[in-house]
């Protein structure tokens, strides 16, 4: 699973990409995660990034964060499909 | 007077406002109660339910869901079967969506977690769960938000009810092309009959263990209509 700290360059988030957010004072240790409630194009650190949380269970929620970090899968269809329904489950 | 009597007191009174009301119904999902609280309260429950279910309100949603979730829980199991009427259409064309996946949830959690002895019979429930189920089985409805997980939550509950409704349930089923939905149907099956089995014993579970077992088998069945598994193309 490529995962990146964001910064040197934009990234195009997917739908269902990982997204993180720093401890406070700690720059190696990720605080809360979630999964991108929508594919972002070209996006970069300081930018606003709405999520599924990581509650747990993953939440869907209007609560936007500015992660630092990112990872992706290739997820096929069907896998979005089932991931969606694990959330609403 | 406890600290309950107290919490149920203004939750019940018509004096409390609206605001407050429904913070209190949300703090009462995490609340414990004795029986004979919660047999107090829950009319409470189910009269705030049917006032604010069709609200738009997100607020008023959350309360309804939390509502819907203490009410279907704390439900004596010979009483389950009264929770039909939260499927109801009322003066819409149907229940909101919200509702319809908090009760078909719940109602799969209740009866997980409670089996009956003997015959157990609720006509009117299933019947509900199989409008949703037979509105929702569609290739087209099931990726849609929310609505690939009522109809599951429904498909289940009619396999844990032994309804009359679940074999032409599991046709509609064997139709569909939504292969991610049949193999995540099939896990739920099978780790509602792992929980059941570890929990009561086996004459006593037959009929649903019956039931959920055509379910966990569905992915080894080929669709009707042969369709590859779209799962193996990648985004």
């Amino acid at each position: 699973m490529p995962a990146a700290r964001l910064g040197s360059s934009p990234v195009d988030v997917e739908r269902f990409d990982i997204l993180g957010i720093d401890a406070a004072g700690g720059a190696n240790f990720i605080a809360h995660v979630g999964l991108s409630a929508k594919p972002i194009s070209q996006f970069n650190v300081g930018a606003a990034a709405e999520l599924i949380h990581m509650q747990p269970p993953l939440t869907r929620g209007p609560s936007p964060i500015a992660p630092e970090t990112w990872a992706t899968a290739s997820l096929t269809i069907d896998e979005e499909h089932r991931i969606d329904l694990f959330i609403d489950e | 007077m406890s600290e309950n009597d107290d919490f149920i007191a203004r939750l019940c009174s018509a004096e409390v406002p609206h605001s407050q009301r429904r913070r209190h119904i949300i703090e009462a999902e995490a609340t414990q109660f004795t029986e004979e609280e919660i047999a107090t309260l829950r009319p409470t429950l189910r009269d705030f339910v049917v006032e604010f279910r069709d609200s738009a309100d997100r607020m008023d949603q959350t309360a309804v869901a939390s509502a819907i979730r203490k009410y279907v829980a704390t439900l004596p199991l010979d009483e389950l079967p009264s929770a039909a009427f939260l499927l109801e259409a009322g003066e819409r064309s149907s229940p909101p969506i919200g509702v319809e996946l908090e009760v078909a949830k719940m109602v799969v959690r209740k009866l997980t977690a409670n089996v009956a002895e003997g015959q157990y019979r609720a006509p009117e429930l299933a019947d509900r769960l199989f409008e949703i189920a037979d509105t929702y089985l569609s290739d087209r409805l099931l990726s849609r938000e929310k609505h690939g997980a009522i109809a599951l939550n429904a498909v289940l509950g009619l396999a844990l009810l032994q309804s009359d409704h679940f074999a032409e349930c599991l046709h509609e089923i064997q139709s569909l092309r939504s292969r991610w939905f049949i193999d995540h149907l099939a896990l739920r099956a099978r780790e509602i009959m792992a929980e059941i089995s570890s929990q009561f014993p086996e004459p006593r579970i037959a009929g649903q263990f019956a039931n959920l077992s055509q379910i966990a088998a569905l992915p080894n069945i080929p669709s009707h209509e042969g369709v590859p598994n779209a799962g193996s193309t990648a985004r």
